[in-house]
C-alpha cells in the first residue's frame, strides 16, 4: 500500500490544475503527420460546437462588449480627466475611479473639488486635458456652467432624458448613463467573483466527498442538504442584515457561500462516475497519490460538465445583486448599482419611468446572454452529442 | 447560548414574540399573512401547471415549426427576465400609463363599503400582476421542461410501437408519452413549493403585498429576530417538507419505485 503517501502532493497542483496539464506535450502531438481532427482536444471540439450556435455567440459577443464597458467606464464617462498636464506633469486622475487613493494627492491640495475643466485653466493656464467621452458623474451632480456654459442636471422628476443626459437622471440629478455605465463594474465583477468562491467551494467538497467516500461522503452529503434546504434568498438577506457596513466585497462572499450547493452536488457525481474509470485504476497502479489523482486526473473531467451550472450561477448572482440592492439591502451608498437605480425609480414610479426602464433593460440582457452561454456550454460538452456526431 | 434556549422554546412551539410589534406571538403574525401568500402562490402554480403541459404538448407535436420556434425563443427570454424588472415594468405600462390595474396594495380604500362579489373582484385586480409575475417564469421553466422529456422520450421504441399499431397522434402524445414525463415532473412540484414562498420577499415588496415575504422584510428592517429566525425556520422545514412530497409523489407516478 505504498501507493499513497500525502507529502508527495504539491499544494500549487490544486490552484493551478490547467496550467501544468497545458504544457503536458500530448504524445500524439510529436508526430507532424498525424491527423489535425486527433489532436484538437475536448475543449478545441468543445469550443467548435458552441461556436456553431449563433446565439450563443452573440451572448458572448455581449459579455464581452459588458466586460471592457465595465473595465474602462471611467474612460467612457466621468468627469475626472483621462490624461491631463497639470504644473508640467502628466496625471490620470480618472483613475480615481478605480480606487480613490489613486488620484495624485496634488489635486486634493489644490482644491480642485472634482470640478477639473474650470480650475485647470485657472490654476495653470499651460494646461491640457482629455476628458472622457460623457462629461458626467455618478457619484455626484453636475451643476450648471461646469463645462463650459452647460446647464446643469435637473433634479427631482424632472430629469426626463435628454441630449445632455442620454438616460435621463435621478431624484438626486445624477445622471443614469453614468451610474449604469459604472455599475457594470459592479454587476459584472459580483458574477464572476461569487461564483468563483462557490466553485472553490463547491469543487472541493464535491471532490472529497465523491472521490473519498465511506463516511466523508455521508458527512458532506448531509451538510450539502442543510445548505440546500435554507431558500438562498432567505438566508442571504438574513446574513446581510447582520452586517452594518455592507460592501460589494461582502455581497460576493455570502453569495458565493451560499451558491455551491449545486456545483458539489454536480461535482460529487462525476467524481463518483470517473473514479470508477480504467484511467484512474491505471493511476493507481502507477503509484499516483489520491490526492494527484484527485485533483489532476479526476478534476479535469469533471471541469465541464461543472462549467455549465457556474455559468448559470453568474447570471444568479447578478440577480441577487440587483434585487438585494434593489430591497436597499446592497452596498451602502454611494452604490451605483443597477438594483439602486430600480429602487430610487420605484419610489416615484408615477414619473421616473427612464429610472426603472434602462437598468431593467441592463439587467434583463445580462442575464439572458449568461444563461444562453450556459445552454450553448451545456451542448457543447455534452458526451452524449459528441458521440452522435461520429 | 440564547441559541440554545430559543431551540427549546421552538420544541414546544413558541416561536417567541417580536418586541416591535407590540410583543405580538411571532407565530400569530405569521399566520396573519399566510392567505396573503397562499392566494397569489397557490393560484400560479395552478395556473402554471394549466398553461405548460398544454404549452409543452404542444410544442413536442409541433417540433420544428415555424411557429414552435418562435414560441420557444419567446418562453426563453421570458425565463430570463427577472420577476421584479418584470414587475416593475409592469406597473408602469399597466398601472401608470394605462392606469387598468392598481399599482399596488391588496384592497382598494373603499374595501370595507363593497358588496361580495365587488370584494372579490378587488382583490382580483389587485393580485392581478402579482399573480403574472409569479406565473411567467415558471411556466417558461416548466414548458421547456416538459418539452425536453418529451422529446427524450417520444425517441423510444414503444412510441414507434404504439404508432405502427395505429393510435391517433394525439392519444400517443397524451397517453404513451406525457405519463412518463410525469416523474419528473412530480419532482418539480416539490421543489419549486419553498420557492413560491421565499421568492416572493421582492414580488410582495414590489406590489406592498400583506404576505409573508413582506413580513420577513419588515422584520429584517426592524431587527426584529424573533420575527426572522421564526420565519426562515419556516421556510427551511417548507423546503424539506418539498422534498419529501416530491420523493412520496415519487412512489405514487412510479409503480416501480418502493419505499419499504
Amino acid at each position: 500500500m505504498a501507493a499513497f503517501s500525502v507529502s508527495s502532493v504539491t499544494p500549487w497542483l490544486f490552484f493551478f490544475p490547467f496550467e501544468k496539464t497545458t504544457k503536458m506535450p500530448d504524445p500524439k502531438n510529436n508526430t507532424p503527420d498525424e491527423d489535425d481532427q486527433a489532436t484538437i482536444g475536448f475543449w478545441g471540439e468543445a469550443w467548435q460546437r458552441f461556436r456553431k450556435r449563433r446565439l450563443a455567440m452573440l451572448a458572448l459577443g455581449f459579455v464581452v462588449f459588458m466586460c471592457s464597458i465595465a473595465m474602462f467606464a471611467p474612460m467612457i464617462v466621468g468627469t475626472k480627466p483621462i490624461v491631463c498636464k497639470y504644473k508640467g506633469s502628466i496625471y490620470f486622475p480618472c483613475l480615481g475611479y478605480y480606487n480613490r487613493s489613486w488620484e495624485n494627492p496634488i489635486f486634493r491640495k489644490d482644491r480642485f473639488r472634482n470640478k477639473y475643466p474650470k480650475n485647470l485653466d485657472k490654476k495653470d493656464p499651460e494646461s491640457w486635458a482629455i476628458f472622457p467621452l460623457v462629461y458626467q458623474d455618478p457619484y455626484r451632480r453636475v451643476r450648471d456652467g461646469e463645462w463650459q456654459d452647460r446647464p446643469g442636471n435637473p433634479s427631482g422628476t424632472n430629469g426626463v432624458p435628454s441630449r445632455l443626459n442620454w438616460f435621463g437622471t435621478n431624484q438626486q440629478g445624477y445622471d443614469v448613463f453614468a451610474q449604469m455605465v459604472h455599475g457594470t463594474q459592479i454587476a459584472l465583477s459580483v458574477g464572476f467573483v461569487s461564483m468563483g468562491i462557490a466553485g472553490v467551494v463547491g469543487l472541493t467538497i464535491g471532490a472529497l466527498a465523491g472521490y473519498l467516500g465511506g463516511w466523508v461522503d455521508v458527512l458532506l452529503s448531509r451538510f450539502i442538504e442543510l445548505v440546500m434546504c435554507i431558500p438562498s434568498l432567505v438566508l442571504i438577506l438574513a446574513l446581510v442584515a447582520m452586517l452594518d457596513n455592507v460592501t460589494n466585497f461582502h455581497l460576493m462572499a455570502i453569495v458565493g457561500c451560499t451558491s455551491w450547493t449545486g456545483i458539489a452536488r454536480l461535482a460529487r457525481a462525476e467524481f463518483m462516475k470517473l473514479k470508477q474509470m480504467e484511467f484512474i485504476t491505471a493511476a493507481r497502479a502507477l503509484g499516483a497519490s489520491r490526492w494527484r489523482i484527485m485533483f489532476r486526473h479526476v478534476l479535469r473531467n469533471a471541469l465541464a460538465p461543472v462549467l455549465v451550472p457556474i455559468t448559470f450561477g453568474i447570471a444568479a448572482a447578478i440577480l441577487i445583486e440587483s434585487g438585494l440592492s434593489y430591497l436597499g439591502f446592497g452596498a451602502s451608498p454611494p452604490n451605483p448599482s443597477w438594483g439602486t437605480l430600480l429602487k430610487s425609480g420605484r419610489a416615484t414610479i408615477q414619473q421616473t419611468w427612464w429610472l426603472i426602464v434602462f437598468p431593467g433593460t441592463a439587467i434583463f440582457l445580462t442575464v439572458l446572454a449568461y444563461n444562453l452561454i450556459g445552454e450553448g456550454l451545456q451542448e457543447a460538452t455534452d458526451p452524449r452529442l459528441r458521440q452522435d456526431k461520429h | 447560548m440564547a441559541y440554545f434556549s430559543w431551540l427549546k422554546n421552538v420544541v414546544q412551539l413558541d416561536f417567541g414574540r417580536s418586541i416591535s410589534q407590540n410583543n405580538a406571538p411571532v407565530a400569530e403574525l405569521i399566520r396573519e399573512r399566510v392567505p396573503a401568500t397562499m392566494l397569489l402562490s397557490v393560484s400560479s402554480l395552478v395556473l402554471t401547471y394549466l398553461l405548460s403541459i398544454p404549452l409543452g404538448l404542444w410544442s413536442t407535436v409541433k417540433s420544428g415549426t415555424h411557429a414552435e420556434r418562435t414560441v420557444s425563443t419567446l418562453l426563453y427570454m421570458l425565463y430570463s427576465l427577472p420577476s421584479f424588472v418584470a414587475a416593475l415594468f409592469l406597473q408602469i405600462l399597466l398601472a401608470v400609463k394605462l392606469q387598468w390595474l392598481p399599482l399596488y396594495g391588496m384592497t382598494s380604500d373603499n374595501y370595507e363599503t363593497l358588496s361580495f362579489m365587488g370584494k372579490s373582484w378587488d382583490i382580483f385586480l389587485h393580485a392581478a400582476m402579482p399573480i403574472v409575475c409569479f406565473t411567467y417564469g415558471s411556466l417558461a421553466y416548466y414548458s421547456r421542461f416538459i418539452r425536453a422529456n418529451m422529446q427524450e422520450v417520444v425517441r423510444q421504441d414503444y412510441i414507434r410501437t404504439a404508432r405502427a399499431k395505429g393510435v391517433s397522434p394525439g392519444v400517443v402524445v397524451w397517453r404513451h408519452a406525457f405519463r412518463n414525463t410525469l416523474i419528473p415532473l412530480v419532482t418539480l412540484i416539490g421543489l419549486t413549493l419553498p420557492s413560491l414562498l421565499s421568492g416572493a420577499v421582492i414580488l410582495e415588496q414590489i406590489f406592498t403585498w400583506p404576505g409573508m415575504g413582506r413580513l420577513y422584510f419588515e422584520a429584517i428592517g426592524r431587527r426584529d429576530y424573533d420575527t426572522v429566525m421564526g420565519l426562515t425556520l419556516m421556510f427551511s422545514v417548507l423546503t424539506l417538507l418539498g422534498q419529501l412530497l416530491a420523493d412520496l409523489l415519487y412512489a405514487v407516478v412510479d409503480p416501480r419505485v418502493t419505499y419499504h
